[in-house]
């Protein structure tokens, strides 16, 4: 996948600056709320449960598994010109989060509901100017059969 | 909101629904006010409130064109498709505390004309959510993000691609009985459904609204304007409801609980008619698995029920709930859900000719929008001098 005109977001934002400073150095990072030790995801300045405004960014295991995803089949996204491309959400596995990437190293039509996910850092953007995490199959695809309950 | 002082929706109107018009949005505004004011029985100049949508011609273009000479209160109501539904709950507000007498909805765009969908203008709430996460991932428009939720809840309710075509054909079906639809001359079967080229899988070409050049308008008001001569059409309820959180689709929990459900459940409370009392329904149909997930989280189904209700009882004219008799936004055309209310409007007149629903008293509409904001109201048919 080529990632070079995907636009870079505002990597000094300080909601996610912690964020693309891990990916940077491939590492998944998230916040977790001082106050009442929750993950949050997506982050919020505010926690929404016991409205902490204190933060700890901790790394986390980049493995999960795919809760859902789409087949992209007509690009519309910046940056995203090939299509088909599959993006979608990972439940990760040590904390009651989800996130959204795209995935790859398996055919789209190879997905599999809930099927283990890991991180995999790509460098995005024309320099490149930050890391994106996406998501692989954990296991390797090629020496499985088809789920036929796909 | 359930009053014993009822709101009506007095008047409606629109254009022919197309593919490109030659008028201006101000052109297709004016034509449907005008025909939305004269089927209200009111003068244009009686207008004296204004509920738009984002990204539509906005009220001071309105106050302009039509030069309305005294307009009181007017609003833009934020929450996506779930917006035409929630105005009726706040046009109802204004005229029964008598801060407006005739408050006007309406809905203008060139939206096969003008900018397509993904170039436009996001109204999207929490725009860093959208930007920091869903653009660099490739994310970036609705279809891919419902396709999310369309795609657990098949995988969890045992939801196939014959309910989504199903959806799209009785959709179609109905709008080949509609002149003023987009698609009135375009028949569509199953086999053109299911070569329909991939948008966002599971949402194929035929999963998809419309994008439309027209426009259509209702004018609520308490007094119902009939003078007894037709049934008037009184706004029995109206509910909005929000999902936990409304603005991140990715983390919520239960995934796919919804705003509509909270609205819903308030809804059925506030009166005594329950969900087998509608004789359809107008269900917002910016996707097809949004008008299953949508039946079943305004009560006219549950998980379980949802695919017998779509494939065997039927949501087609004749069938157990008619749904989305005009077309819709899949077939009709893409107003926002406003066209749904001149429908369901007609529908209780007895005005809809070959796509009537025989002896029509009650219908419910439901809005959906941003990304899981709900909206639902039940009209009812009143008949003799109200």
């Amino acid at each position: 996948m080529d990632l070079r005109d995907v636009p870079a977001p505002d990597l000094e934002d300080p909601l996610f600056q912690p964020y693309w400073a891990g990916a940077a150095e491939g590492k998944l990072v998230l916040p977790r709320c001082s106050g009442c030790e929750r993950v949050n995801w997506p982050p919020r300045s505010v926690c929404p449960h016991c409205r902490s405004t204190e933060f700890a960014w901790a790394e986390h295991q980049p493995h999960g598994t795919l809760f859902s995803w789409t087949v992209v089949g007509r690009a519309t996204a910046p940056g995203y010109h090939e299509v088909p491309y599959a993006v979608g959400i990972v439940a990760l596995d040590d904390a009651p989060v989800r996130l959204m990437g795209t995935i790859v190293g398996a055919e789209p039509s190879a997905l599999v509901m809930d099927m283990p996910v890991s991180a995999r850092f790509a460098p995005a953007g024309s320099s490149p100017e930050f890391t994106l995490v996406q998501w692989e199959p954990t296991a390797d695809l090629s020496a499985t059969p088809t789920n036929p309950g796909s | 909101m359930n009053s014993n002082n009822a709101a009506y929706v007095r008047g409606v109107g629109n254009t022919r629904y197309v593919k490109k018009a030659d008028q201006s949005v101000e052109a297709l505004a004016v034509t449907a006010i005008d025909a939305a004011a004269a089927d209200a029985g009111i003068a244009v100049s009686d207008i004296d409130g204004i509920i738009v949508y984002h990204g539509h011609i906005g009220t001071d273009e309105v106050i302009a064109q039509l030069r309305l000479p005294d307009v009181k209160l007017r609003a833009i109501i934020d929450i996506g498709g779930a917006s035409a539904v929630s105005a009726l709950q706040m046009a109802s507000l204004y005229v029964l505390s008598g801060a407006a007498t005739n408050v006007l909805l309406v809905r203008a765009i060139k939206g096969n004309s003008g900018p397509r969908k993904a170039k436009r203008r996001s109204f999207l709430p929490s725009q860093q959510f959208r930007t920091q996460l869903e653009y660099v991932a490739g994310c970036n428009t609705p279809a891919q993000r419902y396709a999310f939720l369309c795609r657990r809840y098949m995988h969890e309710h045992g939801l196939t691609r014959e309910h989504l075509a199903e959806i799209a054909l009785a959709a179609r079906a109905h709008a080949n009985l509609n002149p003023d639809a987009q698609m009135y001359e375009r028949t569509l079967d199953m086999d053109e459904y299911l070569s329909g080229r991939v948008i966002a899988d599971p949402y194929w070409l035929y999963d998809c609204c419309l994008e439309t050049d027209g426009a259509c308008a209702v004018v609520v008001s308490a007094q119902p304007g009939t003078d007894g001569q037709r049934p008037a059409v009184k706004i029995l309820a109206t509910e909005e409801g929000h999902a936990d959180p409304p603005d991140d689709i990715t983390n919520r929990d239960p995934f796919l609980h919804v705003g509509l459900e909270k609205a819903a459940a308030r809804l059925w409370d506030s009166i005594s008619l329950g969900p087998d009392d509608m004789d359809a329904a107008m269900v917002y149909d910016c996707f097809t698995f949004e008008v299953a997930h949508q039946l079943e989280a305004a009560g006219f189904a549950t998980p379980d029920t949802i695919g017998r209700l779509i494939l065997e009882d039927g949501i087609r004219l004749g069938g157990k709930l008619p749904v989305n008799t005009h077309g819709g936004l899949l077939s009709e055309g893409h107003m926002v859900g406003l066209n749904h209310i001149v429908e369901a409007t007609r529908q209780l007149r007895g005005e809809c000719g070959p796509r009537q629903v025989s002896g029509a008293r009650h219908v419910a509409i439901t809005g959906w929008g941003n990304l899981g904001d709900g909206s639902i109201t039940v009209l009812g048919r009143h008949d003799g001098s109200a």
